[in-house]
This record gives C-alpha cells, sequence and structure tokens, in this order.
C-alpha cells in the first residue's frame, strides 16, 4: 500500500507520452522524417531559414536521446542528415544547423565518438573556436524596463558546444522537480462545480482506476466486462494493473484461487486491448507434459503440393504467435511451470524490462539460427500464481514468489476482499438472492472457512465454495418470508423444511468431501446446523437417516428428493437398463448428483472399488436420457487419449470397414449364391492384405453394377 | 466509501477552475489566439460559459505554443496524456510545432521510481 502510495504520487506516464509521440510520427505527413521536404524539387537547402532547420533538428536530436532506434524503425533515412551538412557546396551556411545534423547522425548510426569528432573539424569546426548560437526554445521574461506584469517572449539561445550537458542538465533538473512535486494543488475541493468526467476526455484516453492510458483505438463504445463489480480492493487492484499495462512490463498477479484475477484482467483487456476479450491467450502452465520447446514451434510435415514434394516447415508456436499479433499472453500457474519452460520465457520476458528504451519492443530469439522477432507494442504478458495461505495484517499478504525468474516479473498482490465487499459482490452476481439472503450467505461462509482452518489435513474453504454455494441457493431458494434486520437464515426462513435444505445444500458445497461420521463431518456438521437454527436430532436425521423421495413425473421429470432431473428427450424403452436399487443411500447419492448437475459443477466420486459409483452415474444418465461417456484413465493415460494425436494408420482399419459395406452392398445388388467365387476371392484379397487387388476386385463388382468408376 | 488515496489520485478530480486560474494570472496576457483564452475564462465564471471540452481543447492549443509548453504540462499535470492525445485528432495546426513540443516533452516526463 505503501509503494502503491509512492507511485500514486509519481503520476508517472511517461511511456504513455512517447506512445503517443509514436503514434503521431507514424503518420503520414512525416512518413520519410520532417526532413523529408528538403527532397523535394526546387528547395535549395540553403534557402530554408535557419530557425526552422533548428527548431526540426533540435527535436529529431531530442527524439533520439529518448530512443536512438526510433528513427531506423520509421525508416527515416539518414543520408538526409547528411545532405544537409556535407559537401561544403551545398551544405547549410548556419554552424549550428550543421553541428546538429551532424550529431543527430552520429546518434542515429551509432557513429564512435572518434569519427565523429574527425567529420566535425572537417564539415563544422573546431569546438571552442568557432560559437555556434542555437535557438533551443522560447521562454518567457518579465522586462525590467517596462511594465513588470507582462511577460514577453523570447528565444533563449545557447552556445551548440555546451547544448547535451545543458540539455542533459535540463532533463534531470525536470525529472527531480516532477518527483518531488507536491500534487495537492492539482486536486478540488469536493464541492466544485465544474468537474471533469470521462466523456470530456479525448476518445483515445481511458481512465481506468485512476490511470489514464492512452490506446490506438477510439474507445467511446467500450464498456467493461460484465462480471467485474468494482470495489475498493478491486480497484487499487485494478490502478496497480493499469499502472503496469502503461508501462509494458511483465506482471504477475497473486491471490488465492478462484479470487477473481481472470476477471480483472479481462476488465482490463475488454477496456484497453484493440481486441477486447479476444485479445487474451490463456495458457496453463501447470501442465507437467507442456513441452517448452513447442511453446516456440516446431517443425511439421508439409503438405505434398504441385511445387514440393513435401518436407518439414517451421510453424510458429504460441509464443511468437501471440507476440506478433500483439495478444495479451496469460500463463496461469506460473510458479508451479517446469524450470524448461521457464527458462524458455526468460528472455522474452526480460526484453520488457523496465529501463528498456521507449520505443522498444518485446522480442525473442527463435533459436536455431532461425533469427530474432519482434512483436507488436500491444503485446503484454501476464502470470497468475494461486496462493492458499494469506496473513492479512501483513502489508504484502502473499508469501513472495521463488520460481525461476521471478524477479523480472512485477507482482499485483490482490488483496482478500473485506465481508462488505464480498456482501456487494455477491449481490451483484446473484442477483435474486436479495441483499438480506446474501448478508446470511457470506456470514454463513465466513463461519465454514473458520471451522475447516481449524481442522488438521481438512480440505481449505476459498471463493469458489461460496460461489457453487450461492448459485444453488439462487436456483433453489423461495423468496425470504419477512426482511429481519439480524440477516441469518434462521429468521429470513422460519420454515425449518427450507433451512433443511440450505443444510443439504451446505453439506454438498463445504463438507460432503468428509466421510459421514469422521469427527471433521461432526464438527463441520454441527456449525453448520447451529448456524442454520437445527437442533441435533433434527440434523442428524436430515444427514445420515433421511431417504430422499423419488417420483417419476408424467411430464418426464424425475424428482430426488429435492433435486430434479430434467430428461433431455424420452428414453427409448428399447434400451436395457441394468436393475439399479434405490435404497437410502443409492438415493441421497442420486440426490446429491442431480443437484450437482443442475448448477453445472464438476463431481469427484470417492469411493472403494466395487461400491457403485460408475452404475449410480450410469443410472441417472439413463434417467436423464443423456449420452454417457466413460473414459478409463490410468497412469498409462496420456493428453493425446483425451484430445487427440496422430498415430500411425493401419490399412486394415478403414480397410474393413469399406469391406463390410462392400459386403453389404454386394449382397443387396446381386444374388449371392451364383457370386460366391467372386466374393471369396475378394476376401482372400482383403485378409491376405493385397490392397490394390482388393480395390480391383471391388471396382469391377461396381462396374457391373453400372455404377460409373469415381476416384475414391 | 471510496479510498481518500484512490480518490486523491484520479485525475478526473482535476482542479481544472484553479488551474486555470494559475495559468491565466501568468500567461494570460501574452495568448495571442483570442479563442482559446475565451474558453479558458469561461471555465472561470460562474455559471460557466463554456464547456469542460472546450476548455481542454484551449489548454492543448497553448501546449503546443513552443514558450508555455512546459509551463501548460506543469499546471496540467494529471492531464497531460489527455492533451497530447487531442493533437492527434486535430490536423490542421502546424506539424512542426507539434512535433517539437512532443520530443521536448518526451525525455524528462519518463517514469520515476522512488
Amino acid at each position: 500500500m505503501n509503494v502503491l502510495g509512492c507511485r500514486c504520487r509519481s503520476y508517472s506516464f511517461g511511456s504513455a507520452i512517447c506512445r503517443i509521440l509514436l503514434a503521431y510520427l507514424r503518420r503520414e505527413s512525416l512518413a520519410n522524417g520532417p526532413l523529408a521536404f528538403t527532397t523535394q524539387p526546387g528547395i535549395a537547402l540553403s534557402g530554408v531559414p535557419a530557425t526552422h532547420l533548428q527548431r526540426i533538428l533540435l527535436a529529431y536530436y531530442r527524439l533520439l536521446m529518448a530512443d536512438s532506434d526510433t528513427p531506423t524503425r520509421l525508416g527515416w533515412s539518414a543520408s538526409l542528415l547528411q545532405s544537409i551538412y556535407r559537401p561544403a557546396s551545398t551544405a547549410h551556411p548556419d554552424g549550428a544547423v550543421r553541428w546538429l545534423a551532424l550529431r543527430c547522425l552520429g546518434l542515429q548510426t551509432r557513429l564512435p565518438e572518434t569519427t565523429r569528432e574527425r567529420l566535425e573539424v572537417e564539415f563544422v569546426g573546431s569546438y571552442a573556436t568557432t560559437p555556434f548560437d542555437l535557438c533551443i526554445g522560447q521562454e518567457l521574461y518579465s522586462d525590467p524596463l517596462t511594465d513588470s506584469e507582462v511577460l514577453k517572449i523570447k528565444d533563449v539561445l545557447v552556445d551548440a558546444w555546451i547544448f547535451p550537458a545543458a540539455d542533459l542538465r535540463r532533463v534531470q533538473a525536470k525529472r527531480e522537480e516532477l518527483a518531488t512535486q507536491s500534487g495537492h494543488r492539482f486536486f478540488q475541493p469536493p464541492n466544485s462545480i465544474v468537474r471533469v468526467t470521462q466523456d470530456d476526455l479525448s476518445a483515445r484516453v481511458t481512465n481506468v482506476a485512476g490511470i489514464l492510458l492512452y490506446t490506438d483505438f477510439l474507445t467511446f463504445d467500450r464498456q467493461g466486462s460484465t462480471e467485474y463489480v468494482p470495489t475498493a480492493t478491486t480497484t487499487i487492484s485494478l490502478r496497480a494493473l493499469a499502472l503496469y499495462v502503461s508501462q509494458r512490463v511483465p506482471i504477475l498477479l497473486t491471490a488465492t484461487p478462484a479470487s477473481g484475477k481472470m476477471t480483472l484482467i479481462r476488465e482490463l483487456a475488454s477496456r484497453i486491448h484493440p481486441e477486447g476479450e479476444r485479445g487474451l491467450v490463456i495458457l496453463q502452465l501447470a501442465d507437467t507434459a507442456l513441452d517448452a520447446k513447442s511453446l516456440i514451434g516446431s517443425y511439421v510435415s508439409a503438405a505434398v503440393t504441385e511445387r514440393s514434394t513435401g518436407g518439414f516447415e517451421w510453424q510458429d508456436g504460441a509464443l511468437p504467435r501471440a507476440l506478433r499479433a500483439g495478444k495479451w499472453l496469460v500463463l496461469a500457474d506460473v510458479d508451479r511451470a517446469s524450470p524448461e519452460v521457464l527458462a524458455t520465457l526468460l528472455p522474452l520476458v526480460e526484453s520488457m524490462r523496465l529501463g528498456k528504451f521507449i520505443g522498444e519492443l518485446p522480442s525473442m530469439d527463435l533459436g536455431g539460427g532461425r533469427g530474432r522477432i519482434e512483436g507488436s507494442q500491444n503485446f503484454m504478458i501476464f502470470g497468475m500464481r494461486s496462493v492458499t495461505k494469506v496473513d492479512v495484517e501483513k502489508p504484502r499478504p502473499y508469501a513472495l514468489p521463488t520460481f525461476f525468474g521471478h524477479r523480472h516479473w512485477f507482482e499485483v498482490q490482490l488483496t482478500p476482499p473485506s465481508a462488505d465487499e464480498l456482501i456487494t459482490i455477491v449481490e451483484r452476481r446473484f442477483t435474486k438472492l436479495g441483499p438480506a439472503v446474501s448478508r446470511a450467505a457470506v456470514e454463513f461462509w465466513s463461519e465454514m472457512c473458520i471451522v475447516a482452518k481449524g481442522l488438521v489435513k481438512g480440505r481449505d474453504v476459498g471463493m469458489r465454495d461460496l460461489d457453487k454455494f450461492c448459485s444453488r441457493l439462487e436456483k433453489s431458494l423461495p423468496l425470504p418470508a419477512l426482511e429481519h434486520p439480524t440477516h441469518s437464515f434462521v429468521h429470513l426462513f422460519p420454515n425449518h423444511l427450507v433451512r433443511q435444505e440450505i443444510l443439504l445444500e451446505a453439506r454438498d458445497v463445504f463438507f460432503a468431501a468428509y466421510e459421514v461420521g469422521t469427527p471433521h463431518f461432526v464438527s463441520i456438521a454441527a456449525r453448520a446446523a447451529q448456524a442454520l437454527g437445527l437442533d441435533e436430532e433434527r440434523a442428524e436425521w436430515v444427514l445420515a437417516k433421511r431417504t430422499p423421495e423419488y417420483q417419476i413425473r408424467k411430464s418426464g421429470e424425475i424428482s430426488v428428493g429435492r433435486a430434479r432431473l430434467q430428461p433431455k428427450h424420452l428414453p427409448s424403452s428399447a434400451t436395457s437398463s441394468k436393475p439399479f436399487a434405490l435404497h437410502r443411500p443409492a438415493l441421497t447419492l442420486l440426490e446429491s448428483l442431480a443437484a450437482s448437475i443442475d448448477t453445472c459443477e464438476s463431481i469427484l466420486l470417492v469411493g472403494e472399488t466395487g461400491t457403485g459409483k460408475t452404475t449410480a452415474v450410469q443410472h441417472a444418465a439413463q434417467l436423464s436420457g443423456t449420452p454417457l461417456v466413460v473414459l478409463n484413465l490410468s497412469n498409462q493415460s496420456e493428453a493425446s487419449d483425451l484430445l487427440g494425436g496422430f498415430r500411425p494408420v493401419d490399412a486394415r482399419v478403414p480397410g474393413g470397414r469399406l469391406q463390410e459395406t462392400f459386403v453389404e452392398l454386394f449382397g443387396t445388388s446381386f444374388s449371392r449364391k451364383k457370386n460366391q467365387a467372386f466374393e471369396d476371392a475378394v476376401r482372400a484379397a482383403y485378409v491376405g492384405r493385397k490392397w490394390a487387388r482388393t480395390v480391383k476386385l471391388w471396382r469391377e463388382a461396381g462396374k457391373m453394377a453400372g455404377v460409373e468408376s469415381s476416384r475414391g | 466509501m471510496q479510498d481518500p488515496l484512490v480518490s486523491a489520485c484520479n485525475p478526473l478530480q482535476f482542479n481544472l477552475v484553479g488551474q486555470s486560474h494559475t495559468l491565466l494570472l501568468k500567461i494570460g496576457q501574452s495568448i495571442k489566439n483570442v479563442q482559446d483564452k475565451q474558453h479558458l475564462e469561461g471555465i472561470l465564471n460562474q455559471p460557466p460559459t463554456s464547456t469542460v471540452s472546450q476548455a481542454l481543447n484551449a489548454a492543448s492549443n497553448l501546449l503546443v505554443v513552443p514558450a508555455f509548453t512546459l509551463f501548460v504540462a506543469d499546471t496540467f499535470r494529471p492531464l497531460l496524456i489527455d492533451l497530447c492525445a487531442r493533437w492527434l485528432e486535430h490536423d490542421e495546426l502546424d506539424t512542426l510545432d507539434r512535433f517539437s513540443a512532443l520530443c521536448l516533452l518526451a525525455e524528462p516526463y519518463e517514469e520515476i521510481f522512488p
């Protein structure tokens, strides 16, 4: 917070001005540089007024001092500078102009100092013997002879030889002044009438949490993302993010799991990225099978065309593609990535360091002699880190990162939201709950958190659980009976049946991971029952002895206790169903499954082998008429089993399918008995894997049937 | 319930009236463009006779004049980016003036870290 406070006071927007400068320089009027007019026919260099050229060259010099690569990158020719001071016959008469042109040339082409001095002596004059007057700007001064209040404008003249040192001193003095300047006079008392609003600002400037950011596109139609809820802590985090984004440095976002890191990045992207949220590219780095080299790219076999006989060609991986397209690369779980992946990322992260030149673009080496690529200036890299241990008392609530290369990242730590902020967020996201129920839900969740922390080797309760709890409540709860000021479930829902249902939802979300009867289960259940105002006996009956009611309605909907299974289409009676015993544990399981399916949650079933986990899910799928896909995963399973991959093709597999089709068609087109010999010949060829002969026989049969031969 | 630190550094809380007054005090007599001067003076009236946009446009035009560049940049510092961005929208002004002003501002107004 203190560090952020100091940064707030520094109003750092230097790189934003430089971005405006670069955008300005890319305009057509400056396409070949500010000196392009000297090449036009009919313009004699000596005829151009010295003051005009001095101003241009001065600006050119200052630009080169800020970033010496920009003119080269923009394609401004250095020969225009050369033509100003050489040859002596057509050079400009003013000494300061020639001197400046030579300086600029030296900076742009990176001339060694000795060469430049030699050229200076040859074309301009020697140091300390021939002073030249250089006008470096204008200033206001009060003339002591006349009226002392009216300020006049006069030119500031400086000896050209001492100009570099003077300018450097000016820049340093200015920076110091800006750093120590107090900002109070800039800001107004709260009751002022005239206010600056977002609409008054230029269309290319957006105010993100107090930081003005310049964008290349017009922003008047950009709304933030709908999921983002502004609170005090999120505004502070967004402001820190915006500050780093304006400097184009790598950002590391640290928070507890499911606390809204992605939401923040999405909000920022939707406001200032040219493509909005679509400009985000997300990579999961916690995957241990991720190949570091494939991030850079790989060789793939090129298709055989008329011109090439096939071979290998280079295909860019995720990193170069994101670099070139100017996307925002989001690396999830960057602290759990393997060292190879981190080492691959390190050069790219280093190229975005803080001390880089203003116009310098992020770049990376493709390796293997394929050269260096430069990215677009919109490119940003974000790392995300999930840490469960939070110490709210400290200024930095989370432990510092320790992964390889962490020193190059700039960290933004998301402070956990306070209870009031959580209530605001829940109210905004789950609008059907209403303020009273939202508050009750957040308080209930806080109690669950406290109990879970006290358990040995217990499962942590986090924001994701609050999310699940609220979405379940939103679906199933009726409106509260009355708006009671104490905001507890007991008073909002006097009907104990409703509170029993809430207890069951709480069990599914918070402590269904523990087996019934274990000390963990008992302690959390007791706390939950107490918060809901249900006595011990009733709670025990609900959790351990209750049998959910099983009913099949006429509409096909199946209700199991408090949950419903909606069939997508009526299950066909033709499919045989294994008998499934609907005793109490099975019904309880079905009820929990149905409730989770309703809210689209992922479910993990844990139990000994043969206890009926898969059967229960199959039964639920059958009841609801949903097709079920069963995958057996083991240690030997690979990602390609799930996603798909390249496998060597055995001709027998497609061949067998064709053979089957052929046999069917043959049987329907011709008499089988009469053509038995033909069919035997085909089968013999197929079994013996004589593909050419098999295909020939197939085609022959087709011809006999009168079908035109066709490719394929 | 905004955090005072955040609201204190919000550029939209800029004291347009006060800083326009400071600007006019120092250079008001030397401003050549009558329209710009009128817009800035208009903001000081009660009720204001010119809009915030007009005043900011006037400040942006004054930023281009070489004698005033540094002073306007200092006075309107939180909104400096906005004033510079306005130059990209208007094409009529002298290109050389804006180019010089931008290059003058680019170097000193860099990142300052404690």
